[in-house]
């Protein structure tokens, strides 16, 4: 029983992490909190409905057509709040994303609809290792963002498009001093994260449906990331896993009000009590 | 007893020495001016008084009390008001507001005699709004009371930061930079309301100021910082004339600009 | 401006106030059901909006919990009245007290936190309360949800919509007038200090914690006396008014009406308040516009409709012109 309960949490904080790890990229590279990332991950989750299911495009091109959407998004998105919002104070900030949020949530009401659909992206059967159960849904899941996270890992430290985007997190200064092109960055940066949203869709879809409500998981991923420090990248994703599983963990052995609120109190008690993060280290 | 004793104060940043083992002392009734080249420590110090920043190690204390055992906000209580090179103004306020909020500590109310507008609060505001009127009068800005600050010229926004800086009712007075882009009649004004500072209400004040002019015009006393360290002090005549000071500032640019002031 | 002419155009402020409310107390008994009920929402708004307003648009802090604030005046009033056995009025204040002490739990926080990590602390504190509302059923009812015994205030009871209206009229005047008189005050300046320049509002003697603090348990008892309100409005509590998207609107109300003004929220509150009824046809585009009109607000016009009135079309301009997106308040 713990160790379906440990894969089950493996797999919602692979999500969480997920989008944590969108959250804290744009967070380092640009200085914005964005709130309406839970609306772009959604909105990932409709891209698929739109290739995967509405034209019927076989599953590979569908899914590389809504990484790009994805990734359009983003920029999109960076040349509407993100420009605009460099030197602006964090009140003017945060209240803009909010208003993203709703403006995209409202969006895909008012074309789709408040219903969910369904998108059964995965169907496989499920595997059994060692007389644990593990749903080919579950896997699937874990394997692909984690293959996702390593991929954006490998990105950050061995390329060179990566090592700027990380000189940009650490001193805009310095880094356009050094030859980066910050403002391209910039649009990478919230790009590379909208690319990464739509994965996180495509991930999610298949276990709650899709639903113009899907946006509510990034306050998950706002306390994994606020538990990792919201400035270490690796943080953010053992701050997604540790959610996970610790959510999982309260559910079975406390109950399952807990386990809905076990984010938020973490959220609160982080913030309060080691803002820099749980290994977060002060740059 | 000092009037101000600062003893060995340090402060790094990172790896850089800010200020190294730097001591000064103020004495009542007395104008004492702090220049150096950019970057010498000075705005630094300031700050460390005002409690803003936390020293790495030293002393500070003002008539007997230690101001480095005390909250930021607790400063203005003792008597010590202080002016930002970079004029920290409340904007979207209008100039007696501004003002006000430096009588804060002296205004005797609570929210529910402000809340039900009580008698005694009125009192209060009323004797409040008096005193701020009168400070703007010191520094000539009472025509424009009821204007926003953010609709001052620079030198207007200086003054406007020294009548809120009086405000406080203060023995010692830190201005950082109050000289600086103003022009020649408001410098000169803003010597003779320095001086009678000084002379009329008793207090004392700690300068850091580049327009030599006005630091060898008005000091009692003057001290050198350089890369975080006292190099010279004295009388204005002393400093002047003193080779150490002299290279320091020829080692940076800063000297020849400064004299042309 | 001159004197005369100042006190002259504020006179006359306070009589267009004074005549707007003689007309509504004395038209309402005539005024259709519905009307008087939208109304009564409107002066609902108007009182949390000016709350939120002292801790957002004065001092400066963001706040995503408002309606959590709300929420926990709204329950805590009628349970007062039900296991207590105290009388309405009474109630009333206890709840907003206990929204109050809230406000300071979470002004704590705020002192260690700024700007975007506050937000993030506010979030996750205004989800807390609402899944507590949802999970305690055996306090709140959870989701079946709580009714809301029916107030009486000195032998008249409270029921039907006239005397809801007349209560909630009064009861926001009341407010509007204590926060006015707050703001014009030493602390409505050491709030406005706050947010332009923590380090100049220290030098100059505010204390930074208390006055932080204060904003948040002020604002927060506003809304808890809304709470309290609204219940007997709604007659039975359930959770689901208490929640983020609920936060959002009040938050929309401060910043489109106007930050930083006793007016502004009073506007933006009854735009607000009123636009659903505008757009009754189009009720799926209500959401898209509320939120379209944030984001334009505070891309464009960061004091809001009221700042806008003030200042007019030139300081429109001006503020396009250099893309004034300085947001004004500090984080």
């Amino acid at each position: 029983m713990l160790i379906q309960n440990l894969i089950g949490g493996i797999q919602a904080g692979s999500l969480y992490a997920l989008v944590a790890l969108g959250l804290v990229i744009i967070y380092k590279a640009t200085e914005v909190l964005n709130f309406a990332y839970g609306e772009m991950v959604m909105l990932g989750a409709y891209f698929g409905l739109i290739f995967c299911a509405s034209l019927g495009l076989p599953l590979p091109l569908a899914f590389l057509l809504c990484l790009a959407s994805g990734a359009l998004l983003g920029v999109v998105l960076e040349k509407v709040i993100c420009r605009p919002l460099i030197k602006a104070s964090p009140m003017t900030m945060v209240i803009a994303t909010v208003a993203m949020m709703g403006i995209l949530k409202s969006l895909v009401r008012l074309v789709w609809g408040p219903g969910y659909y369904p998108l059964p992206i995965f169907s496989i059967n499920p595997i059994k290792i060692f007389s644990i159960s593990i749903s080919g849904n579950t896997l699937y899941t874990t394997l692909i963002s984690v293959m996702f996270m390593a991929v954006a890992f490998a990105f950050f430290q061995f390329t060179k498009l990566g090592k700027g985007m990380r000189a940009t997190s650490e001193n805009q200064t310095a880094a356009a001093l050094m030859g980066v092109r910050v403002p391209w960055i910039f649009t990478l940066t919230w790009g590379l994260a909208g690319l990464l949203a739509a994965v996180t869709g495509l991930l999610i879809a298949p276990i709650t449906a899709v639903s113009p409500d899907m946006g509510n998981v990034a306050i998950k991923g706002f306390a994994a990331g606020v538990m990792g420090g919201f400035e270490s990248v690796p943080g953010a994703i053992l701050g997604g896993f540790l959610l996970g599983v610790a959510e999982s963990l309260a559910g079975s052995y406390i109950s399952t009000a807990f386990k809905d609120v076990i984010a938020f109190l973490v959220l609160v008690a982080v913030l309060v009590i080691k803002p820099a993060g749980l290994f977060g280290v002060k740059e | 007893m000092g009037f101000l004793e600062i003893a060995n104060l340090t402060k790094s940043f990172g790896g850089l020495v800010a200020l190294n083992k730097v001591s000064l002392e103020v004495a009542q009734r007395q104008i004492h001016s702090l220049i150096g080249p950019n970057g010498a420590g000075k705005s630094t110090l300031f700050n460390l008084i005002s409690r803003t920043l936390k020293p790495d190690s030293g002393r500070v204390v003002f008539q007997g009390r230690d101001l480095l055992a005390l909250a930021p906000s607790r400063i203005a209580g003792l008597g010590i008001g202080r002016t930002f090179q970079s004029v920290e103004l409340f904007n979207d306020m209008t100039l007696l507001e501004n003002v006000l909020v430096g009588r804060h500590i002296s205004l005797r109310t609570g929210p529910i005699s402000a809340a039900l507008r009580l008698g005694r609060f009125r009192d209060q505001e009323r004797r409040g709004r008096e005193k701020a009127l009168e400070l703007l009068r010191l520094v000539g800005l009472e025509k424009n009371q009821d204007q926003r600050a953010s609709g001052l010229s620079l030198g207007q926004k200086r003054l406007l930061e020294l009548a809120r800086a009086i405000a406080v009712d203060p023995q010692l007075l830190l201005l950082d930079e109050p000289a600086s882009g103003l022009n020649d009649s408001e410098t000169r004004e803003l010597t003779v309301l320095i001086r009678s500072l000084r002379d009329q209400y008793g207090v004392s004040i700690l300068l850091v100021e580049h327009n030599m002019r006005v630091v060898m015009e008005i000091s009692d006393q003057v001290s050198v910082l350089n890369h975080g360290v006292k190099i010279a002090e004295g009388s204005p005549e002393e400093i002047n004339n003193s080779p150490a000071v002299i290279e320091a500032y020829l080692g940076s640019q800063d000297y020849a600009s400064c004299q042309g002031n | 401006m001159t004197d005369a002419l100042r006190l002259r155009s504020r006179i006359l402020w306070h009589l267009a106030w004074l005549i707007l409310l003689a007309g509504l107390l004395l038209l309402a008994p005539k005024l259709d059901v519905y009307i008087l009920y939208v109304l009564t929402i409107v002066c609902l708004n108007v009182i949390l909006a000016t709350g939120l307003n002292l801790v957002t648009g004065y001092t400066g802090q963001i706040s995503l919990c408002h309606a959590g604030f709300l929420g926990i005046g709204a329950y805590a009033c009628p349970l007062f009245m039900i296991h207590c056995h105290l009388p309405y009025l009474l109630a009333l204040l206890l709840g907003g007290l206990v929204a109050g002490l809230a406000g300071l739990m979470v002004g704590v926080p705020a002192l260690r936190v700024r700007g975007l990590y506050l937000a993030m602390v506010t979030l996750g504190f205004g989800e807390i309360v609402f899944l507590v509302l949802h999970h305690w059923q055996g306090l709140t009812g959870g989701p079946l949800g709580l009714e809301v015994p029916a107030a009486t205030i000195g032998g008249l009871v409270i029921e039907g919509d006239l005397r809801l209206f007349y209560l909630f009229v009064i009861a926001a005047v009341v407010l509007i007038i204590i926060a006015r008189n707050l703001i014009d005050s030493k602390i409505g300046r050491a709030f406005r200090a706050i947010s332009h320049s923590e380090m100049a509002a220290q030098a100059s003697g505010v204390d930074l914690p208390t006055y932080k603090t204060l904003s948040f348990a002020l604002s927060a008892l506003y809304a808890g006396l809304a709470g309290g309100l609204y219940s007997q409005l709604l007659g039975y509590l359930s959770p689901d008014p208490f929640g983020l998207n609920e936060s959002i609107l009040y938050l929309t109300m401060v910043v489109v009406g106007g930050m930083g003004s006793v007016a502004g929220p009073v506007l933006g509150a009854s735009l607000l308040a009123l636009l659903p009824e505008f757009l009754r046809d189009f009720k799926e585009y209500q959401d898209f516009i509320l939120s379209a009109v944030l984001l334009v607000v505070i891309l464009f016009l960061p004091s809001g409709i009221f700042g806008l009135g003030r200042s007019g079309w030139a300081g429109l301009r001006g503020m396009i012109r250099e893309r004034g997106l300085t947001g004004g308040a500090g984080g």
